[in-house]
């Protein structure tokens, strides 16, 4: 993870899976961001967020459901 | 295959002074020397090259300058990396002036400087700090593991683990951005009004709604009035198109009356009324023919055409008789003004002739004249030469005359010579007293009884007859000059005479034509004249009997108004009762128009409030949705970091349980007579105040139980247990760069367990680049065969 390719992102990535099953929005978003953290670090995750507001703000999300 | 060290060349760095060059192996390479050989040099020599600084430039007491060699003016490293396939090189120099240049190469591409930084730290991905905690280590580092604050110990050993990325994904999943964003959409949703917005929207389209009843109501009241408003117009311009015919009538008669009043004060109500308008136009065309001929013959012939062209009528009667008199006034003015210019324009030229000829006669009364004085002078210059003789003979005999006269006087000269001699004789005889002449004998007497010689006196008669006809022929030859002198002029004189004659009867010729024609003007003129006062007299008689006439017609005009005036009956006072209704029912038009302007102005202001607060409902749907979406984020993200935090925790306790064994493991091996069998790493239930569990190191004595590590190790066998904990986290989390770098971190046990270090080192470099630096020259020796053994005190001596 981070700088490292680390073992613990399968690891993390099944316990949150199984923490949200029941949120299958959240579980999504997680499953994003964790790809940003991995690809990018904390400023991945912190770009990927902001890029998310920015949609809502701007109403890309309905664009793109449109 | 991971980036590994494969060559650092090294000089004016720190303590290598000179160019020290090390080749590393791709597994295990130990660099051993005597302190101050440089060993932790070479270690930093890696972060400079890498990172530009050293883990400790950001304390006081060191500055980037302190890098460089005391005898040197800059340092400089060239590190290369390798990942079995390419190569990196690094280059970096810094001088004392605190300058650094980078260059990178990298597949043939030379990077510098900035751009050289940013493609390394795409390469590593990863930042001196960790590097220093995760890559290069000695016994400071260790210890700091063992003797750190719980919570700085904790740090160090998440980080080991890989949980520290945990702790920081958790943190990197801020709701903040979400919040903040949350805040500025309702600030926007407050500024736009909130819910009061769609009050006053559902206010305002009540408000609306009254304000349309309103106008179309106004608008029925006003097609009312107006259909009212119309009917009185109408009514009104009747009773005005009368009242218009009754003052157009009335201004009819006034004129009628002034016209009338004003024929009667011209007479023609006393003037005999006995033509009608037949006779007066055949009277008009009577005077327009003559008139017309008149103006032919005066030569004004486009008028002429005009007016024998302009037939009269009984409406143009009196547009006639101006026109005629005009003409006439007309003719007179240029006709008969011209007739009397020209008249005068002979009478001058005869006046002209007059005077040349009188000038002529008086010139020629004056060669006359002459011609006749030079004519009474021609019979005495005739009567001279018939007296005596033409000049040339007079000349002949005054020359003559002359010579006969100069001999006459000669004798007459000799002969009183003579005398006086005689007497001057008888004088000196006497004187001498001798009574007789000796010569004649004659007596002597007295001198002046001498008598006088005869010839004397009939020359001096002679000579006197002479004198007198030499005087008289003499004048006469002087007239005769005179006269020849002044009849010279008579024949031009008379040649004058006679072209003054030809003259005087010239001018007398052209006098008597312009007699003639001034004759003719005269006539012309008094034709003319009296032509004109014919006309002006059959003009006065004919505008006579067209003011008659007029007058009749006038009269019976102002009767005809009068009876029309009496007939329509018209009364002004219904037209201002009729206009006051219509005032009335105008400003109640007006005000109710003005209400409407005000209804209309206030609909239009409620209907563009309304589709300003409609905008604005839209907006703030569109702001409330995109609010939801945000708190499904944050909530989202609040989940996500909730599960984070379970999960975190599962690892942490997991990672510990695995760590225990690991370094249980690494613990035994490199301290295999010690009194204690296994390490554990334990995750205590508390929660420290920044959120983190802490951790407690423990150790079990063989055959006993587990007890405080750092109460109970030896100084050497806390720093093996750091180094095992170390070397457990590597194989529980491999690292993407692959390098450990172990700068003496043991220095304070014996050589047997230093060589068992290394040998569990050799272990490690099956997975990952390590490089040891060691004070040890047995470790060295022990390992000589499996890794590269760098002597640094022989490289320096040989540099």
């Amino acid at each position: 993870m981070g700088s490292s390719e680390g073992l613990l992102y399968e690891e993390l990535l099944r316990m949150l899976s199984e923490a949200l099953r029941d949120q299958p929005r959240a579980l999504e978003l997680a499953k994003v961001l964790l790809e940003a953290y991995r690809v990018g670090g904390p400023r991945g995750v912190r770009k990927e967020i902001r890029r998310m507001v920015r949609r809502v703000i701007e109403g890309a999300v309905e664009a793109e459901e449109a | 295959m991971p980036w590994r060290l494969k060559r650092l060349e090294v000089s004016g760095f720190r303590a290598f002074g000179r160019k020290v060059a090390v080749e590393f192996d791709e597994r295990l390479t130990v660099v051993y020397g005597p302190p101050g050989a440089g060993k932790t040099s070479l270690a930093r020599a890696v972060e400079f090259a890498l990172f530009g600084a050293t883990r400790e430039l950001p304390s006081r007491l060191f500055r980037r300058e302190d890098l460089i060699n005391d005898d040197c003016e800059e340092a400089r490293v060239v590190l290369t990396l390798s990942d079995g396939r390419d190569e990196i090189t690094v280059a970096r120099t810094l001088d004392r002036r605190g300058r650094m240049t980078l260059i990178v190469t990298s597949g043939g591409n030379e990077f510098r400087d900035e751009l050289a930084e940013h493609y390394l730290a795409s390469k590593l991905k990863c930042g001196l700090e960790d590097f220093a905690r995760e890559h290069s280590l000695g016994y400071r580092e260790l210890y700091a593991l063992l003797f750190s604050p719980p919570a700085e110990q904790s740090r160090l050993l998440d980080s080991l683990l890989g949980l520290s990325d945990v702790e920081e994904f958790q943190r990197a999943l801020s709701a903040r951005e979400c919040r903040s964003a949350l805040e500025a959409l309702r600030e926007e949703e407050r500024e736009l009004g909130g819910p009061s917005l769609l009050e006053e929207l559902e206010r305002l389209r009540g408000a609306y709604g009254g304000l349309v009843r309103q106008r179309d109501e106004l608008q029925r009241d006003l097609e009312r009035l107006e259909a009212r408003k119309r009917v009185l117009e109408e009514r009104l311009a009747a009773l005005r198109a009368r009242g218009e015919e009754v003052r157009e009538l009335r201004e009819r008669a006034a004129l009628l009356r002034e016209q009338l009043r004003l024929l009667e004060s011209e007479g023609a109500a006393r003037l005999p009324a006995a033509v009608d308008w037949e006779e007066l136009v055949q009277q008009a065309e009577g005077i327009r023919e003559e008139l017309s001929e008149l103006l032919a013959e005066c030569f004004m012939g486009r008028e002429a055409e005009e007016l024998s062209s302009a037939k009269v009528s009984r409406d143009s009667l009196e547009a006639f008789v101006s026109e005629a008199r005009r003409v006439a006034s007309k003719i007179e003015l240029e006709c008969v003004q011209r007739l009397m210019g020209e008249s005068q324009e002979v009478k001058g030229k005869l006046a002209y002739l007059q005077s040349h000829a009188k000038r002529i006669e008086d010139e020629l009364a004056r060669v006359e004249h002459e011609i006749e004085k030079r004519s009474r002078l021609r019979a005495e210059y005739e009567r001279l030469i018939g007296t005596y003789g033409d000049p040339a003979a007079v000349s002949r005999r005054i020359a003559q005359l002359e010579v006969e006269l100069k001999s006459l006087r000669l004798n007459e000269d000799r002969q009183r010579c003579a005398h006086v001699l005689q007497r001057e004789v008888v004088e000196a005889l006497k004187l001498h007293g001798a009574a007789r002449c000796p010569v004649c004998g004659s007596e002597v007497g007295s001198a002046e009884g001498l008598p006088r010689p005869a010839a004397l006196e009939g020359v001096r008669l002679r000579l006197e007859r002479l004198e007198r006809e030499l005087e008289e022929v003499r004048s006469a030859e002087r007239r005769l000059r005179e006269l020849s002198l002044e009849l010279r002029d008579l024949e031009a004189y008379e040649r004058e005479r006679e072209r003054l004659e030809g003259e005087l009867d010239e001018v007398y010729g052209e006098a008597e034509e312009l007699q003639s024609t001034l004759g003719e003007l005269e006539e012309k003129l008094s034709t003319l004249r009296e032509r004109l006062a014919r006309i002006s007299a059959e003009l006065r008689r004919l505008e006579a009997n067209v003011k008659r006439l007029k007058y009749s017609e006038l009269r019976a005009q102002l009767e005809e108004v009068e009876g029309r005036m009496s007939k329509i009956g018209y009364d002004e006072s219904e037209v201002g009762k009729l206009e006051g209704q219509l005032k009335e029912l105008e400003a109640e038009i007006s005000r109710r128009r003005e209400r409407l302007s005000f209804v209309e102005r206030q609909e239009e202001e409620v209907s563009r409030r309304i589709s300003d607060l409609e905008a604005k409902a839209s907006q703030l749907r569109s702001i409330r949705e995109k609010e939801e979406r945000l708190k499904d984020l944050i909530e989202a993200l609040g989940s996500i970091r909730k599960a984070l935090a379970a999960a975190h925790a599962r690892l942490r306790l997991r990672l510990a349980g695995a760590l225990s064994d690991e370094a249980s493991r690494a613990f035994a091996a490199l301290n295999p007579r010690g009194e204690y069998e296994a390490v554990a790493v334990e995750v205590r239930g508390e929660v420290a105040e920044d959120g983190r569990s802490r951790y407690a190191l423990l150790v079990r004595r063989r055959g006993g139980g587990l007890l405080p590590a750092l109460s109970r190790l030896s100084d050497g066998q806390r720093a093996i247990l750091a180094l095992s904990i170390i070397l457990a986290a590597r194989r529980l989390k491999p690292r993407r760069f692959e390098l450990l770098i172990l700068d003496d971190p043991v220095p304070n046990v014996d050589e047997d367990t230093k060589v068992a270090i290394a040998r569990a080192l050799l272990e490690l470099s099956g997975r990952e680049q390590v490089v040891l630096t060691t004070q040890s020259k047995l470790v060295a020796e022990a390992l000589a065969g499996a890794a590269r053994v760098v002597n640094l005190a022989q490289l320096l001596s040989q540099a």
